[in-house]
């Protein structure tokens, strides 16, 4: 292991000192003594002087602090750690993240009870998905945990070999009613079960292992003329195939043609279609071309129809397939009666790109069929013959407020999340007790402490004092707070709670 | 002060005159030097130096809620929150939130503001203020130039230029942003400077800052995307993204709400609570890389516009009685300081007889002064109930410290003291409209 600061030898660079790890630890930033500046070097061509071996890339966890007058307690944290391999800087943004009432990204599995009925319904969507497809609406109150379960299913996926997709929805930057954010936010997002820790990789690994794939290869017609059966996979593997040749190896625009068809696809903003076009004629061949990408309100069919080809491909190339998850806060009521309907198409193509035809008619469906013109008027949501693709959605619907909802989604699709019981709230928190010892390397929580906040716990809960998840977290952690910064006072700030809180009034 | 002087003296004077002046015209918190001053906050500065500056903003993000009444010190305490963030060189921003120039509800004026006030600490006391994004990069580039300048391997300043342009392109340009535009006017504006490509670092200046600009004259420098309104938050995120790959410890941002009413349409509140509770995501999820987001509010806004919106009021609301808070709390409390308030303003009291002496270089008998500043504190406290006191205080006892400067030393009884009060209170009504604002 190597840590900041630890002197290092690379191959070409020769000596120099760690500055600090990017990347999840794959990039090392180091001051070598043969450049002037700090530069990034990937960690595994790092070794420590005199070393044969590689220097590892990930930063060891901290010594624990062992307190001599508690190590039952110790010890049974240690192992709540160990056994969900949580490092402390990591069970520090955990806890950040529940003291601001957010599910934490990190340590998800030790963070989830009382939800087996909701588990077994999400494993069942895995199990459909990686076959003809899967839709899962999770609906819950505020605070009810659905993102949580967002969470441990982008976890779970990636664990059964899916490529997962996830996007917040907003009214403006990832508005439901401007399906090219949602999609553009989706590849942001994109993470694979081989790189599960690295974040903004978008398409490129998936594209380049499509291309050395025969399977992929010949059912997306690479190196064939014409479009191919997908309009924008066909042409963009097309694309990034031809610049691979060896003839283009020395030729100075190839890493920007090369960006540009991958910016292109994921939908950022890059040069218009028409320009790029031109711009990749230059590039010697006959090469298929490349359709607009636009932030057009009725292109939900669009954006919908090369997820699902996604997934296929993610499938050709050896994945199990595309988790795609959309978390919904508050969305439809800040949006205008118009773009409300623009909203329910994208949740509805959505939809339609994991079942296709088993999805039953709605008022929606009119939405659907506007925009474009051409060949993208005939693209339908689903790719055709489909597999691989599961959407999993979180919303807290209103239905009343929002007849538009109403049958957006089949009824076997729903996940309703029941609110969990007062035993269930304890053990969560001797657990988040275990995490929040290990974050600050060592609080000294004696046992019949933490058993007094867990009671406290249940008994709120038990009362409707706390009626939420996420009431939970906060106030689980609140009270280890005040326990780290008040010991003193804190025995009778768990007592006094046990019998009256702000929430209950 | 005398030429001779060495420099450390000389700026502790100019600082300590600055204070007195900020604080004698208007009650106004100094842009400089606000520590120096600093009373009754401590528990919350102290909690966010150790647990946060020194630890968690290495490798997370927070957001804090700061409420307080106005005149209740909650532009002070940004100002502290800053120095904290300077003295660890986070690149730092605060910015005044009003429904005019800059509504919370519009992310792209937002991030037009944050882009125009951010920098880091003025290299001298009282220096010329370095602020917005473009000199941040110039003065980065210009560092980062010297530092190649010290290796003994980079034997001029050409030389340490293209040493910066390498590290520009293979290290800076490869950082994790979420807006491939973004990254790239970032590292193209930092090139421009250092190869003295004046047009294009001007037309990546305007784009950076959020001026409108046609986007065909940035094609060719990589950038492709406008910002505006549907994207602000994004950019936003993007610029803590991008301070990060420029190898800066990270970023603070500080807004102060100065609408004094808060009355905003139900549209507009909505979409104010909806962002809030956006950023206190995305701080949950540590996508705000090494990022501190401090929010000021009056207590108006936890009353009336937070419990309408219950994804927001959940994130807020703690169990917890206020008088156990934890200083860890999302809330920070302006109204729960350490100290009593006479206690409060006679220790602040004694800070400024000692600033007084640093900018007029005289010495105050400290025991009498003490004694004048606890009788100036109960009369403040007794005779003016809201926390407007405090503004009132700081005003008149600057006032009565000069006079003694120019009359000889005076004690003070409870009858003098609540004289001075109530003209203190007098000339305080008389401050400009715009100073409504201020806030100590």
């Amino acid at each position: 292991m190597i840590a900041e600061a630890e002197e290092v030898e690379h191959p070409v660079h020769g000596s120099g000192r760690l500055v600090g790890l990017r990347r999840n630890g794959r990039l090392a930033l180091v001051n070598f003594e043969t450049l002037p500046l700090p530069t990034l070097v990937p960690t595994r061509e790092l070794k420590r002087p005199g070393a044969g071996a590689p220097a590892a890339s990930n930063t060891e966890p901290a010594a624990l602090a062992t307190q001599p007058h508690d190590e039952e307690h110790r010890r049974t944290a240690t192992n709540t750690l160990q056994r969900y391999a949580l490092e402390p800087t990591q069970a520090d943004m955990a806890i950040e993240a529940m003291r601001l009432g957010v599910v934490p990204a990190q340590g998800i599995e030790a963070f989830t009870v009382a939800r087996d009925a909701a588990f077994a319904s999400l494993n069942a969507a895995l199990g459909e998905a990686s076959n003809e497809g899967a839709l899962r609406v999770i609906e819950g109150d505020y605070g009810a945990g659905k993102t949580h379960m967002l969470e441990w299913l982008g976890s779970r996926a990636l664990s059964e070999n899916f490529l997962t997709a996830r996007v917040t929805l907003d009214a403006d930057e990832t508005s439901p009613a401007h399906p090219q954010r949602v999609y553009r936010a989706m590849m942001h997002t994109l993470r694979y079960p081989d790189r599960p820790d690295e974040v903004g990789l978008g398409l490129a690994p998936l594209l380049d292992r499509a291309l050395i794939s025969d399977s992929a290869r010949e059912r997306f017609a690479v190196g064939e003329r014409g479009h191919g059966p997908h309009l924008y996979l066909s042409a963009a593997l097309n694309w990034l195939d031809a610049l691979n040749a060896p003839a283009l190896a020395t030729e100075p625009d190839l890493p920007s043609w090369r960006r540009a068809v991958l910016d292109w696809l994921e939908g950022q903003r890059t040069r218009s279609n028409q320009g790029l076009n031109d711009e990749l004629s230059a590039a010697p061949g006959h090469h298929p071309w490349l359709y607009s990408l636009k932030d057009y309100r009725p292109w939900a069919r669009i954006y919908a129809f090369i997820l699902s080809g996604l997934a296929t491909l993610a499938r050709e190339c050896g994945y199990a397939g595309l988790v795609v998850m959309v978390d919904e806060a508050e969305r439809f009521a800040l949006l205008s009666r118009e773009n409300r309907e623009h909203a329910a198409a994208t949740l509805r193509a959505l939809s339609s790109a994991a079942l296709g035809d088993a999805l039953t008619p709605h008022p929606s469906d009119a939405t659907l069929e506007l925009g474009g013109v051409g060949r993208l008027r005939e693209l339908p949501c689903r790719f055709e013959p489909a597999s691989g693709l599961g959407v999993v959605m979180a919303l807290t619907p209103s239905y009343d407020d929002d007849p538009l909802l109403h049958g957006l989604f089949p009824e076997s699709a729903r996940i309703e999340l029941k609110r969990p019981q007062p035993s269930d709230y304890a053990e969560l928190a001797r657990r988040v007790s275990a995490f929040y010892a290990e974050a600050r390397n060592g609080l000294p929580l004696r046992p019949e402490q933490v058993d007094a906040i867990a009671q406290t716990i249940e008994r709120l809960s038990s009362r409707g004092t706390l009626g939420s998840m996420r009431q939970v977290m906060k106030t689980l952690v609140e009270l280890l707070d005040v326990h780290r910064h008040f010991p003193e006072r804190a025995d009778g700030v768990v007592d006094n709670l046990a019998r009256v809180s702000h929430f209950d009034f | 002060m005398r030429p001779s002087e060495p420099n450390a003296v000389i700026e502790d004077a100019l600082v300590a005159r600055h204070i007195l002046q900020r604080l004698g015209e208007g009650g106004q918190p100094p842009q400089h030097g606000v520590r120096r001053i600093n009373v009754g906050n401590e528990s919350y500065l102290k909690v966010l130096e150790h647990e946060y500056f020194d630890y968690h903003l290495r490798f997370g993000a927070s957001f804090k809620l700061v409420q307080g009444y106005f005149g209740g010190g909650k532009t002070h305490f940004l100002y502290c929150v800053r120095e904290l963030a300077w003295d660890r060189g986070f690149a730092t921003a605060v910015v005044e939130l009003s429904p005019n120039e800059c509504p919370y509800d519009d992310s792209f004026k937002v991030y037009q503001a944050v882009v125009r006030r951010i920098g880091q600490r003025p290299r001298t006391a009282l220096g010329s203020p370095s602020y917005g994004l473009p000199d941040l990069l110039r003065n980065l580039m210009d560092d980062r130039v010297d530092a190649a300048l010290q290796t003994p391997s980079v034997p001029d300043v050409d030389a340490a230029r293209e040493a910066v342009l390498q590290w520009l392109r293979t290290t800076v340009a490869r950082a994790a942003c979420e807006s491939h535009s973004y990254r790239r006017a970032i590292v193209e504006f930092a090139a421009a400077f250092l190869e003295g490509r004046f047009e294009d670092e001007q037309r990546l200046e305007a784009w950076l800052t959020g001026e409108s600009i046609p986007a065909s004259e940035l094609r060719e420098l990589g950038v492709y995307e406008d910002i505006g309104k549907s994207n602000g938050f994004i950019m936003l995120r993007c610029l803590t993204q991008m301070i990060v790959g420029l190898e800066l410890p990270g970023t603070v941002l500080l807004f102060d709400e100065v609408d004094r009413n808060l009355s905003v349409s139900v549209k507009r509140s909505q979409i104010i609570g909806d962002n809030l509770r956006q950023v206190i995501d995305l701080c949950g999820r540590h996508q705000l890389p090494n990022t501190l987001f401090m929010y000021a509010v009056p207590p108006e806004f936890m009353r009336n516009v937070v419990p309408d919106y219950p994804a927001l009021y959940q994130r807020l609301k703690s169990p917890v009685p206020l008088s156990v808070r934890s200083p860890q709390a999302v809330l920070i409390d302006l109204e729960r300081l350490d100290l009593e308030p006479a206690e409060l303003l006679s220790t602040l009291g004694d800070k400024l007889v000692g600033v007084f002496e640093s900018a007029r270089d005289c010495a105050f008998d400290r025991t009498l002064q003490a004694s004048n500043a606890r009788a100036l504190a109960n009369a403040c406290v007794y005779s003016y109930f809201e926390v407007n006191h405090r503004r009132l205080f700081v005003k008149t006892w600057v006032d009565f410290l000069h006079r003694q400067l120019v009359d000889g030393e005076l004690e003070l009884d409870a009858n003098a003291a609540t004289d001075l009060v109530l003209s203190g209170y007098d000339a305080l009504a008389q401050t400009p409209a715009q100073d409504d604002f201020s806030d100590f």
